[in-house]
């Protein structure tokens, strides 16, 4: 959790391998991202990582399915539509499965997005306030649904979020500050500051 | 794998729509390059085999030699069809008259291209036509009546007999130069030896008449040029006639139209790839943040772009076939012995364009794309900068495409250079007149508020924007004014009604009966210009050898031949004066000299003339030099010297008059009545000129439509580069309540400023580079477009608006709540 501007997403960023740090070491599934060059990092990711962000980031030239299907295809998984239409099953997608993005609401594009980040049984998960910009309703059910895949797939979630009800489902919580990351044993304290993004 | 997401990709990006204005733009840029071509090239040979019947073949050698077996065999090798001709002058002789005559003697296959009309009798369009063979001897009309013969009567030329056969009606090589000729005769080439005119000295044309297709013909020039010695050299055609004139400007402007048209069609598919650039980029750091490469990520979208310039180069290259056939088809009814010319210029031409197209202009920002870094997911991209290094790849390509197109490497450097200058000379009144649109908006009503508000918020974006449209327009309006201005000329060269039957060797007691004959007819006789023949014999008192005569380097024989000197106190029509002044009232022993004549001897201001008229030397100073627009089927003249010099040598007189068709009665009357009188009919010289400038017409026409759609297309690219912030501009204003017909009001006010600021900065462009043009290019006196004064801003206002608002109605007029969903979740 923190405040916008904090240095949530540069840290989330860094800890994917999108980003680089300018000094230290970072090791993600017990490989030194900080030794790898982009395209490593990027084959990295497509083994290792998955990823939710806050505005669904789906490609709109591709249906519901081939949008989850898409890093499986990019990792060079063979069943990858198989597992796909699972996935499609399990976020209660089965009949839009050949919508484009536009077509669905945003709930159901975060829904497709979370099917996306679990296709390639990633060991870590990266999600960017992923109910964010979702009525309450809404980020409700996507929040359950990826806690939900999250127990399933025995994934490690590193979710950032300014919302506590959110962050207190999480086994541990830590707070940015100015770019400082401080670990939070009681929650409460995280409430009563007041956080924006 | 990156196959299957690329391929699935490519076709929902196309289905979407993503792809088209880079479809479209590229489509144009390949099409415009086939067509113009294949239309120049179509056009040109067209012409040139048009032209090639005044030639009555479609290549000539002149030689001031006998024939060479030599040459006959290399062309006979080359199984090209030739004929021979030769000219010489040459007294004729009836039972009671002899007349000097111009004897064109030729061989059984002339003419080689064109028709030759003779007729068994002795009227024009009257008796069969004639068949021409040895023995035989055709005669000019008006010669009938001076030699007092009759069609079957005999006539003695040197040594021969010959037996009159008729008359020649129509002649392919005639000289287009009409004045002062001697009568002509047509005989058969082996006739010639007969006469033996042909002496050691006698001074004689020769010419070797060849046909054939293009290749045969320029292997057979190739292997001329090394046996040619300096008598023989080939016949172009002459630039000095109308003909030559009307498609040598005609050429320019085609060559100049297609450049424009595809530096047009070229920015628009720069401004598309940009678009796709922008609207990609998040696309590009999903992939890459899900695992794909930067590779792997150019590799699909680098490919995108290669299978849409691929589908679009065949799909022009394919079009562009088909209308090149048409055009083959439109011409082969107008020109009926036409045999269509299918080069692969055209094909390679297009796939070239398309490769510097596709690799200079969109190649970059698709390149570029896939080194979106992956952060991008979780950042908000930097806001585009302006990339000097696709500018400099962009303008290398407009470079390229120029020098490509039009073959000179001079004219693309200056052309690419003018087009450097206008872009920075927009750019910069651009921002100055958005800048100033800031004080005009206090006080307005709020839709032209915010309309100017939109306008100065977009400030560098609506620069480029102004700039681009300005250039469209001017491109447009440029090609508009300079089409019109040719017609216009070619027009004035030969108006509705000119005279087309002059009259030649009127003597000074037949001018009271011509003009009665005239008005008894009721014919518009023109003025008679006394004529005096004199030879040109000294200069500062120097003994000329030259040849001083420039009718004798197109068509006719002899040395010295005598020029055909006026007076006059007032300066002719289509005549200027180009250095010294004209004649005074205190003006004596003057003469003013054609320029083009004057350069060729070298006569300068001052100088001394020396004549030789009827035995009698005149002296006269040069005191101006005269332009005379050749191009006019006017008497126009070489020398014209004061009146006191010549009022007293005995003159005859030249005049014309125009003439209908169905009245051609009228010039048998005439040359009975007056059988002195030289009649000279110029009407299938004026046909076949204002056929060839129709045809051209058409031509020029079509290339103007393509530049407009060119020009369209570069708008359209523009505005569907602001098009996503339009988008959440008018999602957020609607929220707000802005009213349907508020945004509308306000959308069409920003359109027409900018189509109307665009407007006059085209026009301004347009007026001087026309200015420019119409002297350098064309060769046209310089005159201000007054028209183009308020056509340029008013079509720039309309245009721009009508195109804005077609586009952005759909955008309009969509819910509010839609609009705030798309710019939210996309």
């Amino acid at each position: 959790m923190g405040a916008s501007g904090s240095g949530k997403s540069t840290l989330l960023g860094i800890l994917a391998g999108l980003d680089t740090a300018s000094e230290g070491e970072v090791f993600l599934a017990g490989h030194p991202l900080h030794q790898l060059d982009e395209d490593s990092r990027a084959g990295l990711r497509a083994s290792h990582v998955g990823f939710v962000f806050q505005s669904f980031l789906l490609l709109p030239g591709l249906t519901a399915l081939e949008n989850i299907t898409l890093p499986a295809e990019l990792a060079g998984i063979h069943n990858a539509k198989a597992r796909g239409l699972e996935l499609l099953a399990k976020v209660g997608l089965s009949e839009r499965r050949d919508f484009y993005p536009t077509q669905l609401s945003g709930g159901e594009q975060q829904r497709v997005a979370i099917a996306r980040a679990f296709i390639t049984e990633p060991r870590i998960l990266f999600a960017d306030e992923p109910s964010a910009n979702l009525d309450e309703k809404t980020g409700l059910l996507v929040e359950d649904l990826l806690f939900e895949l999250n127990q399933q797939q025995g994934t490690t979630l590193v979710l950032v979020t300014h919302k506590t009800e959110l962050a207190e489902r999480c086994q541990q919580q830590y707070l940015m500050h100015h770019g400082q990351l401080e670990q939070q044993t009681e929650l409460a304290s995280i409430s009563e500051q007041r956080h924006v993004g | 794998m990156w196959v299957s997401i690329a391929w699935r990709l490519f076709w929902r990006e196309l289905k979407r729509g993503e792809l088209w204005v880079i479809a479209f733009a590229l489509f144009l840029a390949v099409f415009s390059v086939v067509m113009l071509t294949g239309i120049t090239e179509s056009v040109r040979s067209a012409l040139y085999q048009r032209s090639a019947s005044f030639l009555a073949a479609d290549l000539v050698l002149r030689s001031s030699r006998p024939f060479r077996d030599e040459l006959l065999q290399v062309a006979d090798e080359l199984e090209v069809q030739q004929a021979q001709q030769m000219l010489f002058d040459s007294m004729l002789f009836s039972a009671e008259e002899m007349q000097l005559v111009t004897v064109k003697a030729v061989s059984s296959a002339y003419p080689l291209r064109g028709e030759l009309v003779l007729r068994y009798g002795s009227e024009v369009g009257q008796g069969a036509s004639g068949r021409f063979e040895p023995g035989d001897i055709w005669l000019e009309p008006r010669l009938l009546s001076l030699l007092a013969v009759e069609p079957g009567d005999s006539l003695e030329l040197g040594m021969a007999q010959l037996r009159v056969a008729g008359i020649i009606e129509a002649e392919p090589d005639a000289p287009l130069n009409v004045f002062g000729g001697n009568p002509r005769v047509l005989m058969h080439l082996d006739d010639v030896a007969a006469t033996e005119v042909v002496q050691p000295g006698s001074r004689i044309a020769y010419r070797y008449l060849f046909a054939g297709s293009a290749g045969a013909l320029s292997e057979l020039r190739q292997q001329f040029d090394d046996r040619l010695s300096v008598h023989e050299q080939w016949q172009e055609l002459d630039p000095e006639t109308a003909i030559g004139a009307a498609m040598e400007r005609a050429e320019s402007f085609l060559l100049l139209a297609g450049l424009l048209g595809i530096v047009l069609a070229a920015s628009a598919s720069a401004v598309a790839a940009n678009r796709y650039r922008q609207r990609h980029a998040e696309a590009v750091a999903v992939i890459k943040a899900l695992g794909a490469t930067t590779g792997t990520a150019r590799k699909i979208y680098c490919s995108h772009l290669l299978l849409v310039s691929l589908l679009s180069s065949l799909l022009a290259i394919g079009a562009g076939l088909i209308l090149m056939v048409l055009v083959q088809q439109g011409i082969q009814l107008w020109l009926e012995d036409y045999q269509p010319v299918f080069s692969r210029r055209p094909l390679w031409m297009g796939a070239l364009t398309a490769v510097i197209c596709a690799g200079l202009f969109s190649a970059r920002p698709v390149w570029q794309l896939a080194a979106v870094p992956s952060m991008a997911v979780l950042r908000q991209l930097p806001e585009w900068r302006f990339d000097v290094w696709h500018l400099l790849t962009g303008a290398l390509a407009v470079w390229l495409l120029m020098w490509l197109f039009s073959k000179e490497l001079m004219l693309s450097l200056i052309l690419f250079a003018a087009c450097v200058l206008f872009a920075l000379i927009l750019m910069g009144l651009a921002a100055v007149l958005v800048r100033v649109a800031r004080p005009m908006a206090a006080g307005q009503s709020s839709a032209l508020k915010l309309a100017l508000a939109n306008l100065r918020r977009r400030l560098w974006q609506n620069s480029f924007q102004l700039l681009t449209f300005s250039m469209a327009l001017f491109l447009t309006l440029l090609l508009y004014f300079l089409r019109m201005e040719l017609l216009e000329q070619w027009q004035q060269q030969i108006p509705e009604g000119a005279p087309n039957q002059f009259l030649v060797n009127i003597a000074e007691h037949e001018r009271s009966g011509i003009e009665a004959f005239a008005a008894e007819h009721q014919l518009e006789l023109d003025t008679f210009y006394p004529i005096v023949r004199g030879r040109l014999t000294e200069t500062n008192q120097q003994q000329l050898r030259q040849r001083a005569s420039k009718e004798e380097d197109t068509e006719r024989v002899g040395v010295g031949r005598e020029l055909n000197l006026t007076w006059t106190s007032e300066l002719p029509a289509n005549n200027s004066v180009q250095s010294g002044r004209w004649f005074t009232a205190a003006t004596a022993a003057e003469v003013s000299v054609e320029s083009e004549l004057a350069e060729r001897l070298g006569i300068e201001l001052g100088d001394e003339l020396t004549f030789s008229i009827g035995g009698q030397t005149v002296s006269a100073s040069v005191t101006s030099i005269r332009l005379v627009d050749w191009n006019t089927l006017q008497p126009n003249f070489y020398m014209i010297l004061s009146a006191d010099l010549l009022a007293d040598f005995p003159a005859s007189y030249l005049s014309a008059f125009y003439l209908d068709a169905e009245r051609s009665a009228v010039l048998n009357q005439l040359n009975r009545q007056f059988p002195t009188v030289i009649v000279l009919n110029v009407d299938a010289i004026i046909q076949q000129v204002q056929d060839i400038i129709a045809q051209v017409t058409v031509a020029l026409s079509s290339i103007l439509l393509l530049v407009f759609a060119a020009a369209v297309l570069v708008l359209v690219a523009q505005v569907q580069a602001t098009m996503e912030q339009r988008e959440q501009e008018l999602a957020i204003l609607r929220t707000l309540g802005a009213r349907y017909a508020f945004l509308r009001n306000a959308m069409l006010l920003e359109f027409a400023a900018l189509g109307a600021l665009a407007g006059v900065l085209a026009t301004i462009l347009a007026e001087s580079v026309l200015g420019v043009l119409q002297y350098r290019l064309f060769e046209l006196p310089f005159q201000l477009h007054w028209n183009l004064w308020w056509i340029g801003p008013g079509f720039g206002i309309l245009v721009v608006t009508l195109l804005g608002w077609w586009q952005l109605r759909q955008l309009l007029a969509t819910q509010s709540s839609v609009l705030m969903r798309r710019a939210i979740y996309t």
